[in-house]
């Protein structure tokens, strides 16, 4: 795990006067995962689709084993699987089909295809549904034969576009567990998602992007430590209060950093929570402001988001 | 490259046929619709009983006295035509007609008195007057049996009027060289009348065997423009109206695959562009070639339809489907969302049935039509699988596969500007 499989230099896309990808540069190394951690809107899908090829950039330029994305795609599409966000398959095809359908797009054929093809439906355990039209899975069997095709063709560098998105906890614990056993197999994976949890759990390093700007870069280590030694308050709030309404009352209790509004609870950035927590409590008591539950966190990426953009990842 | 584009039109293929509803609207709506214009024209209500063409009632009123009217009247009783005729003869017109009305005879076939020597030249001077018409009334609910009776009659009528017009012109020629004289015009105008008579119509000049009159074939009979059945028009008329909407399914499937995503993943293998469109044009051509060839298999065996020369058919098949999937390729183009693509379809395909007369039968043939009808693949489609069901060859139909070519090319460059232009846009 040392020399980068893709490279980025000074990303940009814009959509008419909308910048969606801003100068963005990073590297991942063969044989890691690397998360693109950042909320809805962030620039990440932007991000894949040009790396894939799919659009091209304004500006800056991205290698991927060797190939520039603007000067030779189709050696960058050799190199590279794709799990889009969206579930893209034909759902009236079997999934064996779509897997030999999906495996002839990428050169495959032949009995290598074949004996590829059972290979990843054994990878994503749907060998005993191979043979059930896509039309009649569960979403999450969905999510699985989507990522199947991606890894059909044993590609060098795989992207992985929120791969779990609507799917139920546990089909998506399934799907974690399968990027897992890819890094133990020595894929290289660039995965993008807007859970935290996700991103702790799978990532090697992770690179935070908000407004189409990346905006920090590191193993989680290397991250938290931008926050410092600051834990995270989460108050729950009773039924009928906004966030937004009381984030300042908050906000100027002893040992609050940061205070940071969601619907129905309220964030906060602290010193120590055992000593804000008191704090916290009297002010929702003296504000007739009912607290349903607290949760406290230790320094993790989502506080590291909430240090650096000033808004929560869900915002 | 090929490889690639074959697996995509093979997978639209696949998906295709798959759809249950679509398959429904592609063969069978087709074959009901035809099956319904077949009772509506009463194309299937010969004989009562179906489609078969035998034992035709046919009452023969043979007023002549000569031996042209006997010719005629036993040419319906002739041992070849011994199946196909159920030949009554009679005197009594009124009752004929209402056998007629009554759904009794297919036609009644009157033989005028002095038919016979209105066809004779005039023993004293060679000349031959407009011989006295035959009447054939009709019954309406019976027009292939009915036609084909006609069709007897006109073939008669005709080979006499050849032989009447022949021996004026072989008298004139003897005369030119001198080989008779003015004064004996009128003892080999006898002869040569006598021959006519005892050939049935044909002057034996050359000391052939006299041809009589026979009724080829059933087709050969269809193949008259007056005789026609109305389901060679209807069938590939059908047949095209729902090649409109599979090429227009192939037009949604384009802008469904750009919705879905599925587009955009195989643009993310080394999969061009070109051909993904190649392969989804080539899919779209395959399945109207299929749905069409399907069609003229079926209504041949359901309807027991002659659809003409296999090749002439095969080419014609491959052509408008190449046509239509340019029309489908232009929808795919200029529409935003497969929604869009399937509402101009459906406009397209009925608008396209109403210019090429699809359904107003083969009568609809008026110079509105012709004009208009032009810019649909079906009308010259339909006027080639018309003139291959009436006996026509591969050259009759040239003219069409030229328009339907020229069409393809230019939709088919047309869509690919249109479509390069987005791509542009969306890079």
């Amino acid at each position: 795990m040392s020399e980068p499989i893709l490279t980025t230099r000074n990303l940009t896309r814009k959509f008419g006067d909308f910048v969606a990808v801003n100068d963005v540069s990073f590297s991942v190394l063969r044989g890691e995962i690397f998360s693109l951690l950042g909320p809805n809107g962030a620039g990440k899908t932007t991000t894949i689709s040009m790396l894939s090829c799919l659009i091209a950039p304004t500006s800056g330029d991205a290698a991927i084993d060797g190939h520039s994305i603007n000067g030779n795609p189709n050696g960058v599409k050799n190199a590279i699987g794709v799990v889009p966000q969206e579930i893209a398959l034909y759902d009236t095809l079997t999934a064996r089909q779509n897997l030999n359908f999906w495996g002839h797009m990428s050169g495959m054929s032949g009995k290598a295809l074949k004996t590829r093809i059972e290979e990843v439906l054994e990878q994503v355990e749907l060998t005993d549904r191979a043979d059930d039209k896509v039309e009649a899975y569960s979403g999450g069997m969905k999510r699985r034969i989507n990522i199947a095709v991606g890894l059909l063709h044993k590609p060098k560098l795989l992207f992985m576009d929120e791969p779990t998105v609507g799917i139920d906890p546990q089909s998506r614990r399934r799907i974690l567990d399968m990027v897992s056993d890819l890094r133990d197999q020595g894929m290289t994976v660039l995965y993008t998602t807007h859970y935290m949890e996700e991103a702790e759990e799978l990532s090697d390093r992770v690179g935070i992007i908000d407004h189409g700007k990346l905006i920090a870069l590191g193993t989680q280590k290397e991250l938290t430590k931008l926050v410092g030694q600051q834990e995270s308050l989460r108050l729950h709030l009773g039924e009928g209060i906004t966030g937004e309404s009381v984030q300042e009352l908050f906000a100027n209790v002893d040992g609050v950093l940061q205070s940071n509004a969601l619907d129905g609870e309220v964030i906060l950035s602290v010193t120590e929570a055992a000593t804000a927590l008191p704090g916290a409590v009297t002010v929702a008591n003296a504000n007739n402001i009912r607290i349903r539950s607290v949760d406290i966190q230790e320094p993790n990426l989502e506080a590291v988001f909430l240090h650096l953009t000033g808004r929560a990842l869900r915002d | 490259m090929i490889n690639k584009i074959l697996r995509i039109a093979l997978k639209d293929l696949r998906i295709l046929f798959a759809d249950r509803a679509a398959v429904l609207m592609m063969l069978a709506a087709p074959l009901v619709l035809t099956l319904g214009m077949g009772f509506v024209t009463g194309s299937f209500s010969d004989d009562g009983n179906g489609n078969s063409i035998s034992d035709i009632p046919v009452t023969v009123i043979n007023n002549d006295e000569g031996d042209f009217g006997r010719i005629l009247a036993n040419t319906f009783a002739a041992p070849e035509l011994d199946t196909l005729f159920a030949v009554t003869t009679g005197t009594d017109l009124a009752a004929a007609k209402q056998a007629i009305d009554d759904d009794q005879a297919a036609a009644v076939v009157i033989i005028p008195a002095g038919f016979s020597d209105s066809i004779m030249p005039d023993p004293a001077t060679g000349a031959v007057s407009d011989a006295l018409p035959v009447e054939v009334y009709s019954n309406p609910a019976r027009p292939i049996s009915a036609g084909v009776v006609q069709s007897i009659v006109a073939d008669f009528t005709q080979q006499v009027t050849t032989g009447v017009v022949s021996g004026r012109v072989l008298i004139e020629q003897m005369i030119a060289a001198s080989l008779i004289a003015p004064d004996e015009v009128p003892a080999v105008a006898a002869a040569l009348g006598q021959q006519l008579q005892t050939s049935g119509g044909s002057l034996n000049l050359i000391g052939q065997e006299a041809p009589v009159i026979r009724l080829n074939s059933a087709e050969t009979t269809a193949a008259q423009p007056d005789t026609f059945d109305p389901i060679a028009f209807f069938a590939p008329a059908m047949a095209l109206l729902f090649l409109m909407y599979t090429v227009t399914r192939g037009a949604q499937s384009i802008l469904t695959e750009r919705d879905e995503g599925t587009m955009s993943r195989i643009l993310t293998t080394p999969t061009s562009v070109s051909q993904v469109l190649g392969g989804k044009t080539f899919g779209t051509f395959l399945s109207g070639v299929v749905q069409v060839g399907l069609l003229i298999v079926g209504t041949a065996i359901l309807f027991q339809l002659n659809w003409g020369s296999p090749l002439g058919v095969t080419l014609l098949i491959i052509f408008v489907a190449a046509a239509a999937t340019g029309w489908g390729m232009l929808i795919a183009a200029v529409a935003r969302t497969p929604g869009q693509a399937a509402s101009i379809g459906t406009a397209l395909m009925l608008l396209f049935a109403i210019l090429s007369g699809t359904f107003f039968g083969p009568s609809a043939d008026t110079p509105f039509i012709n004009i208009l009808g032009s810019i649909t693949p079906n009308k010259w489609a339909l006027d080639g699988f018309v003139e291959l069901a009436s006996g026509g060859t591969v050259a009759d139909i040239v003219p069409m596969l030229i328009a339907l070519t020229i069409m393809a090319v230019v939709l088919f460059v047309i869509a690919v500007i249109v479509f390069s232009k987005q791509w542009r846009t969306s890079r």
